[in-house]
């Protein structure tokens, strides 16, 4: 296989603020996107994802490991201008009220990466802001306007064009659907599909709620507190949850069908990231957690092909099954408390 | 689906600027303000009298012939008033105007390079905060020499920090926000985005404070001017009139038609100051939807 | 059983700078008790402000019509210390961002004593004890210590939980959420689910259930009300409504969901367009630029919500009628 597009090998994220405890926000995980693929990364807020993504495109400085883009280290931002072999690699916010600038214009805003990167001539500009517009299924006409015109999804569109404009071969997107009503996430999602076919465009997406991870990513990796639990094809992980979280992740989904499903909550909460748990840092929350779990750290591994978890459960003899049915199958482990 | 024409029942939203009369206080404001421009620049066509002759009977209460009255050395009030606006006025612009540049600066420069420069320039604009206003400016006049000229710069001194307080804060977070960053992801410098997206976003806020600014000025102006440090007799200025009106209470014209002066000027700036603020707030400008 | 709340012909018109804009224009809806009634629909159609306007929470100069009958009393011509004696105590408030109801320099403690100690006239123990019973309910975890923390120390999901808890300090009968879950990650929004089911059930409670997602409302409503540009345009029971939409609008905004138990690919269907803004409501159905299936009556004549099938509809075509 080639290399991939974008890769994160243990990566780890530590702020220090004065007179506060130092927070591991990433404690050391892995990631690969590969050329024209959708990747998910899935988590509860709080589970370091963010950070990931912003070590992903040097916004913040890895305190450990190695980011690599294209066969090129990314680099934190300084004063300077970023390296022109970084700038194809781009990054779209969660909130697009705050991602783009109030006071101007759409058009000078997405020229503005065109203007810096000297991507199109100065007269052919104009012409390239209305195509980007185009691309993201908007009117050229959009380009005179201010961001407050627009509603949430197209802003989001909008910010999606911009980042298109540095002609990018990679994407970052920080909850890109999370503050959209359910018909502009679906939209936005859908364009991202399209977007990723037509460009082949590699996507890192990032998001909490893996329901709508499921339509759009190829391969999918659940991160819990700052570490990665599983990864897999999206299909394969959504209908067999290797890691008892991944489980919990699809349980919590609520159903539209109007039978009245009351979704399953996951008991307690995401712990403070500057104070982890021992060992498993899902043992707490986990219904099958049993003694090893509460003394050894279980890496990340291959269980099946393709798969990877982070699990005691799971030996990987034998074919893959639910944490539950592990659990069973391993009696002697687990211990009633 | 297209060629089905809808009509749109409501009428569009305006502009960004509403109508004048729907801010009334706006409208005062920059009449009043502009008023007090007109009268500024055409004094001498407008004064009925010079505001210095010593010509006419003195302290004569308001009439026909005088207006305002006259004071207790014999001069016209009314043209005393208008001249003094010559003074007030201009001087409170470039004062302001002076006080907005040095504080942008500093303000620019701590929230641009962060860190040591930051700090150092932080903690004079806390050593000047520390005081009074009016106490340090009359520090300031008072070692300076009496005189407009040194009182302007007192002032100058006090009102600089909140500029630098403000501008930096607004560097801070602009540059710290979302579009910045992406904008720098998108390949522009720290410099360019500067120009670019944080000024621009600093530019309206700091309009604002320099406006609502220009009340401070002229009351300290006067203020100073009253205490005697800084317009120097015989010059028309509001402030030491009112301290010569105070003298004479009987003769209640004196003092009160200069404070009227610094009143309707102080207002009108402040008027122009709240509504400016109205208008460079996004957020004011009506959204009409719910739940966001 | 008569109804706990009956709104009729609820019509409000807010002041904008051209002039009014009407963001609810004749609604009609009923909540019994113990029911969850769901109300869903995209921002701007006018959901939140049709509850506001029954606590008087509207921004002044807002023009309010219509009827909304709550124990044997018309909230909409309550005013003042009348009104607040109601909503204060009979009616809680829910909002997605629990920040917005809790006090950020205030203990957790403080903000539920006083709420109870001024609405029920409760003592110091009293209240104190009503604080920690309250914390109880919505299943804070240590609630002792809990009423001397402060908001910023929870999380999302407990703060969510504190707040809804201080809408319930009075034991109102009514409690309405508007998106209470939708700030939230689905682990959470799934407790904070359960948490509104369990209250209804134990405690008789009526709850309005204010959301843009199907999802959430199919998991805890009885009866629900689809909203559009300030109309409902289908109104039914649950599994009436959810399973087999009639209206068009309704349909949309469930193909726009990803539904857990669907097939591999299928697609997302977005609606296309955005909603109208309340100064440009299309004349005839307000859906009709929207919707693939309208006719040229939908261009001229406004749908009325009549019955059909134990449901209500406003659709000229009902492309889904079995």
């Amino acid at each position: 296989m080639s290399k991939p597009a974008l890769d994160l090998r243990d990566v780890e994220v530590v702020y220090e603020r004065r007179g506060r405890e130092r927070v591991r926000a990433v404690a050391g995980a892995s990631l690969a996107v590969e050329r024209g693929q959708i990747v998910g990364l899935v988590g509860e807020s709080g589970c370091g994802k963010s950070s990931l993504a912003r070590a992903a495109v040097g916004l913040v400085r890895p305190t450990a490991g190695t980011v690599v883009f294209e066969g090129r280290e990314v680099t934190p931002l300084t004063r300077r201008a970023r390296a022109r072999e970084l700038a194809r690699l781009q990054m779209v916010f969660q909130n697009p009220y705050s991602s783009l600038n109030p006071r101007r214009k759409i058009g000078s805003q997405l020229a503005d990466a065109l203007d810096a990167l000297d991507l199109a001539p100065r007269r052919g500009r104009r012409a390239r802001v209305a195509e980007l517009l185009e691309l993201v299924g908007l009117l050229p006409s959009a380009a005179a306007r201010y961001p407050h015109q627009f509603s949430g999804g197209q802003r989001q569109r909008i910010a999606v064009a911009r980042a298109l404009a540095a002609d990018p071969s990679v994407l970052v997107l920080d909850e890109p659907l999370a503050s959209l009503d359910a018909s502009a996430q679906a939209q936005v999602a859908n364009l991202l599909v399209d977007l990723s076919r037509r460009l082949s465009l590699s996507l890192l997406l990032i998001s909490h709620d893996l329901a709508i991870v499921r339509h759009v990513a190829d391969v999918v990796s659940v991160m819990y507190l700052g570490v990665m639990v599983e990864t897999g094809p999206t299909q394969p992980l959504w209908s067999l949850p290797l890691h008892p979280y991944t489980e919990a992740l699809i349980g919590a989904v609520p159903h539209p069908d109007g039978r009245g499903f009351l979704p399953e909550a996951l008991p307690g909460e995401v712990p403070d990231p500057a104070r982890p748990p021992a060992a498993c840092r899902f043992h707490p929350r986990c219904p099958y957690a049993f003694d090893r779990c509460k003394q050894e750290d279980p890496l990340l591994r291959r269980v099946a092909p393709g798969r990877t978890a982070a699990c005691w459960l799971q030996t990987g003899s034998g074919p893959p099954a639910r944490p539950a049915e592990q659990a069973q199958r391993l009696p002697l482990l687990h211990t009633e408390e | 689906m297209s060629t089905i024409a809808f009509r749109i029942r409501a009428r569009r939203r305006g502009g960004r600027l509403r109508p004048a009369w729907r801010q009334p206080l706006a409208l005062a404001g920059s009449v009043i303000a502009v008023g007090w421009l007109v009268v500024a620049i055409f004094a001498p066509f407008i004064a009925p009298h010079d505001p210095l002759a010593q010509t006419f009977a003195p302290s004569q209460s308001p009439s026909g012939a005088h207006l305002f009255g006259t004071d207790e050395l014999g001069r016209d009030v009314l043209s005393r008033v208008i001249y003094g606006s010559r003074v007030s006025v201009p001087v409170a612009l470039l004062l302001v105007s002076l006080a907005a540049l040095i504080g942008g600066l500093v303000g620019g420069l701590a929230g641009y390079f962060r860190g040591l420069v930051d700090g150092f320039s932080m903690r004079v604009v806390d050593l000047v905060f520390a005081f009074p206003p009016i106490i340090l400016a009359m520090v300031v006049a008072a070692v300076l020499g009496r005189g407009l000229r040194n009182a302007a710069l007192a002032i100058v001194v006090v009102a600089w920090p909140s500029y630098a307080r403000v501008v930096r804060g607004l560097v801070l977070s602009v540059g710290d926000s979302e579009y910045v960053e992406s904008a720098r992801l998108l390949g522009s410098s720290a410099r360019r985005t500067l120009f670019r997206d944080v000024l621009p976003n600093v530019a309206g806020p700091v309009l604002v404070l320099a406006t609502l600014d220009l009340a401070n000025a002229i009351l300290l102006l006067s203020g100073l001017s009253f205490l005697g440090l800084g317009a120097q007799p015989p010059q028309a200025e509001w402030g030491s009139m009112v301290a010569d009106g105070a003298q004479y209470f009987q003769w209640w014209w004196i003092g009160t038609f200069p404070g009227l002066a610094i009143f309707t000027a102080v207002l009108a700036f402040n008027f122009l100051g709240d509504s400016l603020r109205d208008l460079f707030d996004p957020q004011t400008s009506w959204g009409g939807g719910d739940g966001e | 059983m008569t109804a706990l709340l009956e709104v009729e012909g609820l019509r409000v018109r807010l002041p904008t700078p051209t002039g009014f804009a009407t963001v609810v224009d004749g609604v009609d809806y009923h909540v019994e008790q113990a029911q969850v009634f769901g109300v869903a629909g995209e921002s701007g159609s006018g959901k939140t402000m049709s509850m506001l306007a029954l606590l008087g929470l509207l921004p002044p100069g807002s023009v309010v019509e219509g009827r909304a009958a709550f124990g044997g009393k018309d909230l909409l011509r309550l005013r003042g210390r009348d009104l607040r004696a109601v909503s204060g105590r009979d009616i809680g408030m829910v909002f997605q961002d629990p920040m917005t109801s809790l006090h950020p320099m205030l203990s957790v403690g403080r903000q539920l004593t006083e709420h109870v100690r001024r609405h029920l006239g409760l003592g110091r123990r009293a209240a104190v004890e009503r604080a920690e019973e309250l914390l109880v309910q919505v299943r804070i975890p240590d609630p002792t210590s809990a009423l001397h923390a402060y908001p910023h120390q929870f999380s999302g999901g407990m703060r969510q939980r504190i707040a809804i808890a201080i809408a319930l300090a009075c034991g109102p009968r009514l409690l309405i959420a508007d998106e209470p879950t939708t700030a939230l990650d689905v682990t959470v929004q799934a407790g904070i689910l359960r948490l509104l089911d369990g209250l209804r059930r134990e405690h008789d409670l009526s709850v309005i259930l204010i959301t843009h997602d199907l999802a959430v409302m199919s998991s805890i409503a009885d009866r629900v009300s689809i909203f559009y540009a300030g109309r409902v345009v289908e109104s039914g029971s649950r599994a009436s409504v959810l399973p087999h939409p009639r209206h068009p609008y309704t349909r949309a905004l469930l193909d726009a969901l990803p539904h857990p138990e669907a097939a591999r690919d299928t697609p997302l269907v977005a609606i296309k367009g955005t909603p109208p803004s309340p100064q440009q409501i299309p004349v005839g159905c307000p859906y009709h630029p929207r919707c693939p299936y309208a006719i040229e009556v939908c261009t001229t004549d406004d749908p009325p919500l009549a019955p059909v099938n134990g449901r209500r509809l406003a659709c000229h075509v009902d492309p889904f009628d079995e």
